[in-house]
């Protein structure tokens, strides 16, 4: 029997956000392995398939994640090459600020195995629909925290600018399970470059499970040094400035306009022979 | 499946459990323990936590690095390099 990989999302909220084929794949696989971001969850899924293997174990304070990640790569291909149908079942969105699912499936099809991922309901989804934010109104910037420090990127101030696990920013070390307040200042000196110092930003939070609420702190961005940061904590730093016409390119339009009005009131000119 | 998990699962994904009286029903048929229902009502997370016996623990969870070299980014500076 040939082995295959499908990678899952569950959704932030359990029981809610699954989509039918992805519960359908987890009941029907005869391994899955999980990454679940919380202990109800990981039940949860224990009750839909007799074999549950919960991938946490590979986490160490202090060892390179890297190392984790393939780590927990090599685990669910060794099970794909001993044949057998593999789920990996990841909460939120398995390949939306994560990178094992994308590894895994790429490794898996190296190896001609089929591999494929079902999308599911990412922390980015949630925030849309709790904060009340439609990305398309004035655009909106997403990066991990950390990638975001150690790189030099462009910052558009009239769009939003969300920045993943930043519990963990500036952690070089990829060891830390939290980084503390001298690594937040760095981020907050380098967001002042763009933001005014009373500047609000928003501490989200989208919640695991029914009775949990849902985070929406709104703190200035000075604040941030000294805030309450968890795993599960995503930063949104709503718009300080309005969008600058690019007047060079309207006025461009404008001629192509101008052009086209014109051709279309041309009179039709008829051939007479 | 856990009592406490099927209670959890209604209530996430029945729109009729936010109407107070059919979610109190809902609940008094559950079978759960009277810390479960209590922590369930008040909404209290860490008291479900204790309140549900073997719930496995999740320390930590970030499956993303910083520095994930990709294979598209390495092969945009390969083009962009044989470009020049
Ligand atoms: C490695 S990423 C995984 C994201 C996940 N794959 C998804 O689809 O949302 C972890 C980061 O996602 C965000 N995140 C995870 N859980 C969250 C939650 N409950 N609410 C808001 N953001 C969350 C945080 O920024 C956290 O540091």
């Amino acid at each position: 029997m040939s082995g295959s990989l499908v990678c899952v999302g569950t959704g932030m909220t359990l029981g809610a956000h699954i989509s039918p084929i992805s519960q359908s794949h987890i009941e029907q696989a005869d391994i899955v392995f999980s990454l679940m971001a919380n202990g109800f969850a990981q039940k949860w899924l224990e009750g839909m398939n007799a074999d549950v293997r919960c991938l946490q174990g590979f986490y160490q304070e202090g060892k390179n994640r890297n190392i984790t990640y393939n780590e927990m790569v090599e685990a669910i291909l060794s099970e794909v090459c001993n044949g057998k149908k593999v789920v990996a079942a990841f909460y939120g969105h398995p390949g939306v600020f994560a990178c094992v699912a994308h590894r895994a499936i790429k490794k898996a099809k190296l190896d001609d195995f089929p591999a494929s991922m079902e999308p599911g309901i990412s922390a980015e989804d949630c925030l849309y629909a709790d904060l009340g934010i439609d990305p398309g109104k004035t655009g909106c910037m997403h990066y991990e925290t950390s990638q975001f420090m150690f790189y030099k990127r462009n910052i558009d101030t009239s769009a939003h600018l969300i920045l993943w696990q930043v519990a963990l920013a500036g952690d070089k070390s990829l060891g830390k399970f939290s980084t503390g307040k001298a690594y937040r200042q760095v981020l907050v000196d380098l967001l002042l470059e763009h933001y005014p110092r009373d500047h609000e930003v928003i501490l989200y939070q989208a919640k695991g499970i029914a009775i949990e609420p849902m985070r929406e702190d709104k703190i200035l961005l000075t604040e941030l040094v000294d805030a309450d940061l968890l795993m599960q904590t995503t930063l949104v730093i709503p718009p300080c400035s309005v969008m600058q016409a690019n007047e060079e390119l309207l006025a461009k339009l404008a001629k192509i306009d101008k052009q086209e009005e014109r051709n279309k009131n041309r009179p039709a000119l008829t051939l007479v022979l | 499946m856990s009592k406490v998990i099927e209670v959890l699962m209604q209530m996430a994904s029945n729109a009729e459990m936010s109407n107070t009286k059919s979610l109190a029903e809902m609940l008094s048929n559950a079978n759960l323990t009277k810390a479960q229902e209590l922590a369930i009502q008040t909404k209290d997370m860490d008291a479900l936590k204790v309140a549900t016996y073997n719930l496995p623990e999740i320390r930590c969870y970030p499956i993303l690095l910083p520095d994930d070299k990709s294979e598209e980014v390495s092969t945009l500076i390969n083009r962009t390099v044989a470009n020049f």
